[in-house]
C-alpha cells in the first residue's frame, strides 16, 4: 500500500522512497514532476504562477512551489543533493487548464496556459526532457505520481476519465 | 496569521452592510422577489488549507460559476456560483420565461451578468464609503466542481503572500427558493483599507 | 433625424443576455424600429459607421475596447452621436468620464425598465 503525500497549492515535495506516491489537484495550476528513476528520486510542485516577480527566494519551503521558476530551481538542486543525476532527470506535467472563459473572448483568464509555457521554457533552459503531459482544456485534474514506475495518473471527476501518462 | 480577530470581525460587518445596502436590492430587482442573505465568518486562511472551506454540497455538485477580479485602490476576487442543475431555473426567473432547452444557450451569459452586477454592487458600496477607485474585469464563466473553481480563482488572484481573507455569502430567493453563493477573497494587507 | 417610430438603435454589450434584456425593453415600449448589436468596443465602432444608428446604448466594461474608448471614437466620427452609457459600476469617476467624453446620459444595471425607457425617449427626442 503506497503512502500518499498530498501536495497543497504552492507547495512541493521531494521523495526518495518507492513506497511513496505524490498527489495533488490542479485546475489552472500545473503539477510538475521531475524524476530520476535510476536514483529513485522524484519531486512534484503545485505551480500557481509563471514567474516570481521580485527575484527573492521564498523564506519558507511551504511557498516554494508557487512560482514555476523558483519551484524548478529548488527541485533540481534538492533532487541532486538527494542523489539524482542531472543528466537523467526527466519531467512530466499536468494541469494548466483554462477554467474560466468570457463568452466572446476566450483567452482572457489564461494563467493556466501561461504556467505551462513558462514551465516548458524553464525545462528547456535546464535541458530536462518533458516526457509526457496532459495539459490545457477546461477541467480540473487529480494527479498522482508513482516513483516506482514513473507513471503519472490523471483523473477528472467532471469528464469521468482516468489516464496514465 | 497577520490579521487580528477584531479587524476580521469589523470587515465582516462592513461587508455585510455593503451587501444589505447595495447587493440585496440589486439581486431583488433582477429576480423580482425578496432576497435574504447570510454571511459566514470572514476568516484569514492559508492557501494550503482551502480544503477546509469546501462543503459536502460543493464537493458533490457541479457548479455554474462566474469569476470577476477587481483591481485599483483595492483588490478583490469574487466567485458567484450555484449548482448547475439550478442555473436554468435562475435564468428563467431573470427572463420571465418558462424553463426550456432554449435557455441553455443564454445561461452562461445570464449567470455571468448576475455575477457582474452583484460584484459591481459591492465595489460601488466600497467606493461610496471610502472614495476608492476600483474597476472590475469582464466576467469569466465556468462549469466545474467547486474545488476546481476555487483553485483557479486563488491562482488567478495571484496574491504574493500565502494567505487570503475569505468571506462566504449566501443569497436566498424567498419565493423561488433559489440559493446563490458568493465567495469574496481579499489580500490580508488590504484589510485595514476597508476597516 | 428619424421619427420615434422609425428609430434605429445599436445595442453594445459583451453579454448576449443584456442585449436580449435591452431589446425587450426597447421593443415593448415601442421605442425603436430597427435594432443592431455589437459585442465589444471595436465591433461597436464598425457597426456605428456601417449602420449609422440614431442612438447607441454602450456597455462600459467590455473586452478588446471598452465602452469609453468606443464612445470617444464614435464621437470623433460623429460629434452629434447620441450614446447612452450602460454600467453596473456606478462610481463617480467612471460616469463623469463618460459624460465628459460625450455620452448623453447613463443607465445603471440592474435595469429599472421604466427608467431605461424614459432615458431612451429623452435622448431620442433631444437635439
Amino acid at each position: 500500500m503506497k503512502h500518499v503525500i498530498e501536495i497543497k497549492m504552492g507547495c512541493l515535495e521531494i521523495i526518495t522512497n518507492e513506497t511513496e506516491e505524490l498527489k495533488t489537484f490542479v485546475g489552472s495550476c500545473v503539477a510538475i514532476c521531475l524524476f530520476d528513476l535510476v536514483s529513485h528520486v522524484a519531486g512534484m510542485a503545485h505551480v500557481m504562477l509563471p514567474r516570481k516577480s521580485d527575484g527573492k527566494q521564498s523564506a519558507i519551503k511551504n511557498d516554494i512551489g508557487k512560482y514555476a521558476d523558483e519551484a524548478l530551481s529548488y527541485m533540481i538542486c534538492d533532487m541532486i543533493q538527494k542523489g539524482a543525476d542531472p543528466k537523467r532527470i526527466q519531467a512530466k506535467m499536468a494541469g494548466g487548464a483554462t477554467i474560466f472563459a468570457h463568452e466572446s473572448e476566450t483567452g482572457l483568464f489564461n494563467v493556466g496556459p501561461r504556467n505551462v509555457i513558462s514551465l516548458k521554457q524553464i525545462l528547456k533552459e535546464n535541458n530536462i526532457p518533458l516526457v509526457s503531459e496532459d495539459t490545457g482544456e477546461n477541467f480540473g485534474r487529480w494527479v498522482r505520481f508513482d516513483l516506482n514506475s514513473g507513471t503519472m495518473i490523471i483523473t477528472s471527476n467532471l469528464k469521468k476519465f482516468e489516464k496514465i501518462i | 496569521m497577520s490579521t487580528n480577530c477584531n479587524d476580521l470581525q469589523k470587515l465582516n460587518s462592513v461587508l455585510d452592510s455593503f451587501i444589505v445596502h447595495k447587493t440585496i436590492p440589486a439581486l431583488g430587482t433582477m429576480l423580482g422577489e425578496i432576497i435574504t442573505h447570510s454571511i459566514k465568518k470572514t476568516q484569514e486562511m492559508s492557501i494550503t488549507n482551502l480544503d477546509l472551506i469546501i462543503s459536502d454540497l460543493e464537493e458533490m455538485n457541479v457548479m455554474s460559476a462566474v469569476y470577476i477580479k477587481c483591481d485599483g485602490d483595492l483588490h478583490m476576487g469574487a466567485l458567484l456560483y450555484l449548482p448547475e442543475n439550478e442555473s436554468k431555473t435562475l435564468v428563467s426567473k431573470l427572463l420571465g420565461k418558462t424553463i426550456s432547452n432554449e435557455l441553455e444557450e443564454i445561461t452562461p451569459s445570464s449567470i455571468s451578468e448576475i455575477g457582474n452586477i452583484l460584484t459591481a454592487s459591492i465595489i460601488n458600496a466600497i467606493s461610496d464609503d471610502t472614495g476608492y477607485k476600483i474597476c472590475s474585469s469582464v466576467p469569466g464563466y465556468a462549469v466545474e466542481f467547486f474545488r476546481t473553481l476555487l483553485e483557479a480563482v486563488v491562482s488567478d488572484f495571484g496574491n504574493e503572500s500565502g494567505e487570503l481573507i475569505v468571506s462566504h455569502v449566501e443569497f436566498h430567493g424567498l419565493k423561488s427558493g433559489i440559493v446563490i453563493r458568493m465567495l469574496l477573497i481579499q489580500n490580508p494587507s488590504e484589510v485595514k483599507l476597508m476597516v | 433625424m428619424s421619427t420615434t417610430s422609425a428609430v434605429k438603435v445599436l445595442i453594445v454589450d459583451d453579454a448576449s443576455f443584456m442585449r436580449v434584456v435591452l431589446k425587450d425593453i426597447l421593443v415593448s415600449h415601442g421605442l425603436v424600429s430597427q435594432i443592431y448589436e455589437a459585442g465589444d468596443g471595436l465591433a461597436a465602432v464598425e457597426a456605428y459607421k456601417q449602420f449609422k444608428p440614431d442612438i447607441v446604448t454602450m456597455d462600459v466594461n467590455m473586452p478588446k475596447a471598452d465602452g469609453i474608448q468606443a464612445l470617444k471614437t464614435i464621437i470623433r466620427f460623429n460629434p452629434r452621436a447620441k450614446v447612452i452609457m450602460v454600467t453596473s459600476v456606478e462610481q463617480k469617476h467612471i460616469v463623469q468620464d463618460a459624460i465628459k467624453s460625450g455620452a448623453r446620459d447613463y443607465v445603471i444595471k440592474p435595469f429599472d425598465r421604466s427608467n431605461v425607457a424614459m432615458v431612451m425617449s429623452k435622448v431620442i427626442r433631444s437635439k
